[in-house]
């Protein structure tokens, strides 16, 4: 635990919220609410659609993603997002996604197991037609199962990239790591692709 | 194109944006060249979505909506109404989120243990570091400050025909719609206040001695706490600009003519000190930021401090703190000690 505090110390450094950012939460302590508006407006889909990558269903990711922002309102005063608005959104979306999915897994996790499989069996099986060459969008549906099926640090990293085009440092922060292990993350997430795409070679 | 042979690396710097300006136009031109990138290129882009989902379209609007029904609901729980079942054998997903919320909205809950003494009045709270609004049914209108308690007669209890006597512990600052049929009472542990037309503030936390009552407009009457058989006779009639100070034992202190800007700062977003002993300005910090200050000497709480903060980070106020009473702040989290600061090298 100590040593993850100091890693976000060291980052924090690079991630220093500019002036437009600091305006912002300093309108949103005093109760602004055109501003967290705005706040809200920029960042609601964004963050619904990395909460549902992880509990996979998009009433709960709205809601999840609401309870972080009714929280930031009621807390305003003291809101302090240090390393900016965006890693302390995403990571606040993220540990409540946990949290959810912690409480969940103790109550269901037989069900989980099942689908999970069920998943798995899905990328497994040839999904290639009769045409010789794999239809463009077939390609696309491969690789998003693929990003499914990475564990749950390594799919952030990913989603994290890829959709926020967040740098190394600011993934880091969000998940709580170093990061040279958010590279180690990605590179292995690129090998998985790698050899899942190469799997489907007709 | 051969699927062994992808340039993951080459893609990834693409879809992340992580290179130049003049290697982004390369590959964009690479990736445009070959349908297949180019589709896995958009799939990587939506990668964290749903399969067949290019983009969801999430009702940012509408959300919005409900969010502010919520901002706007008071912070505080209505603790007569029957609380909400808690099952802790939730089967599915969505009960675990909406428990969530209830954790996240109702810590407010802890004050269900907070007996009322009569069964029909009803509870409200307030954390550290929160503050919240009431509209209560006359038209008044009551703001109550961090840490505090608050409770009032249940079920429209201030309609038509009845009492209005509320109970406080803490701080709170109202704006009476006064009725002269129906005297509007502040109970503390200390005493009580009446409103004659008036905005006033009602300060009275357990860790502080007493009561103290600020008029900012109008009038107040000021009563010793009720004892059977003794006459009601206001102790005190106070009108705006004054201070009141009223200790259990019944003594009351009071100061007239002053700038009342800073007792009531905060019901503006604002936290004003006028000349306060550092160790009522500490008290007043702990419920603000939720921290705990300690202070190693305790001539340390006899300084003072003018200064009024415009919603400042603590670490801002702790600075400003260091500065202008010289004392050493240390941070640990929540935790903050207090020191007093070098001595002032006299020149020779």
């Amino acid at each position: 635990m100590r040593s993850r505090t100091r890693q976000i110390v060291t980052h924090s450094s690079l991630l220093a919220p500019d002036a437009a950012e600091r305006e912002w939460v300093a309108r949103v302590r005093l109760a602004d609410e055109s501003a967290f508006e705005s706040l809200f407006h920029t960042y609601y889909a964004r963050l619904c659609d990395f909460v549902e990558s992880y509990v996979h269903s998009p009433d709960v990711a709205e809601e999840l993603v609401q309870a972080v922002f009714l929280r930031i309102w009621e807390h305003r005063a003291t809101w302090e997002p240090t390393t900016g608005v965006r890693a302390y959104l995403f990571a606040a979306c993220r540990n409540h996604a946990l949290g959810a999915l912690k409480h969940e897994r103790v109550v269901a996790r037989v069900a989980r197991r099942a689908t999970r499989e069920e998943i798995a069996l899905g990328i497994a099986a040839p999904r290639m037609g009769p045409d010789e060459e794999l239809q463009a969008s077939e390609l696309a549906s491969v690789l998003r199962q693929a990003v499914d099926r990475l564990p749950e640090r390594r799919r952030s990293v990913v989603i994290l990239r890829w959709q926020e085009q967040m740098s190394y440092a600011e993934i880091a922060h969000v998940l709580g790591i170093s990061v040279k292990t958010v590279e180690a993350q990605m590179g292995r997430a690129l090998a998985f692709f790698r050899r899942q795409l190469a799997h489907l070679r007709p | 194109m051969d699927r062994n042979s992808i340039d993951w690396e080459r893609l990834d710097r693409y879809v992340a944006g992580r290179a130049s300006p003049d290697e982004m136009a390369a590959l964009a031109d690479w990736v445009n060249a070959d349908p297949e990138l180019r589709a896995l290129v958009a799939a990587m882009g939506a990668a964290g979505r749903p399969t067949g989902a290019e983009r969801r379209d999430w009702d940012v609007r509408s959300a919005w909506q409900r969010l502010r029904r919520r901002m706007s609901r008071p912070l505080l729980h209505l603790l007569s109404s029957p609380p909400p079942r808690v099952r802790f054998l939730l089967s599915r997903m969505l009960t675990a989120a909406a428990l969530l919320i209830l954790v996240a909205a109702g810590s407010l809950l802890v004050y269900g243990r907070w007996r009322a003494p009569a069964a029909e009045l009803q509870g409200f709270a307030t954390r550290r570091s929160q503050t919240a609004v009431l509209e209560l049914p006359d038209g008044s209108r009551l703001m109550l400050g961090p840490a505090s308690r608050l409770r009032l007669p249940a079920n429209g209890g201030l309609r038509v025909g009845s009492t209005r006597d509320v109970y406080l512990e803490g701080e709170a600052y109202l704006e009476v719609k006064h009725d002269a049929a129906r005297p509007f009472r502040v109970h503390t542990a200390a005493g009580v206040v009446e409103d004659i037309g008036t905005e006033f503030l009602v300060s009275a936390y357990p860790d502080a001695p007493g009561m103290r009552v600020v008029v900012a407009t109008g009038m107040v009457a000021l009563y010793r706490p009720p004892t059977a058989g003794a006459a009601r006779r206001p102790l005190l009639t106070l009108a705006h600009g004054d201070v009141a100070q009223l200790v259990a034992s019944g003594v009351a202190t009071v100061t007239h003519d002053v700038d009342v800007t800073s007792y009531i700062a905060w019901t503006r977003g604002d936290l004003g000190f006028d000349g306060t002993r550092l160790g009522d300005v500490v008290a007043a910090l702990e419920r603000w930021y939720d921290v705990e200050i300690r202070l190693t000497d305790s001539s340390l709480a006899e300084r003072r401090l003018t200064a009024t903060f415009r919603r400042e980070s603590l670490s801002q106020v702790l600075e400003l703190l260091a500065l202008s009473l010289n004392v050493r702040v240390q941070r640990d989290g929540r935790t903050v000690v207090l020191t007093p600061g070098p001595q002032p090298r006299l020149a020779q």
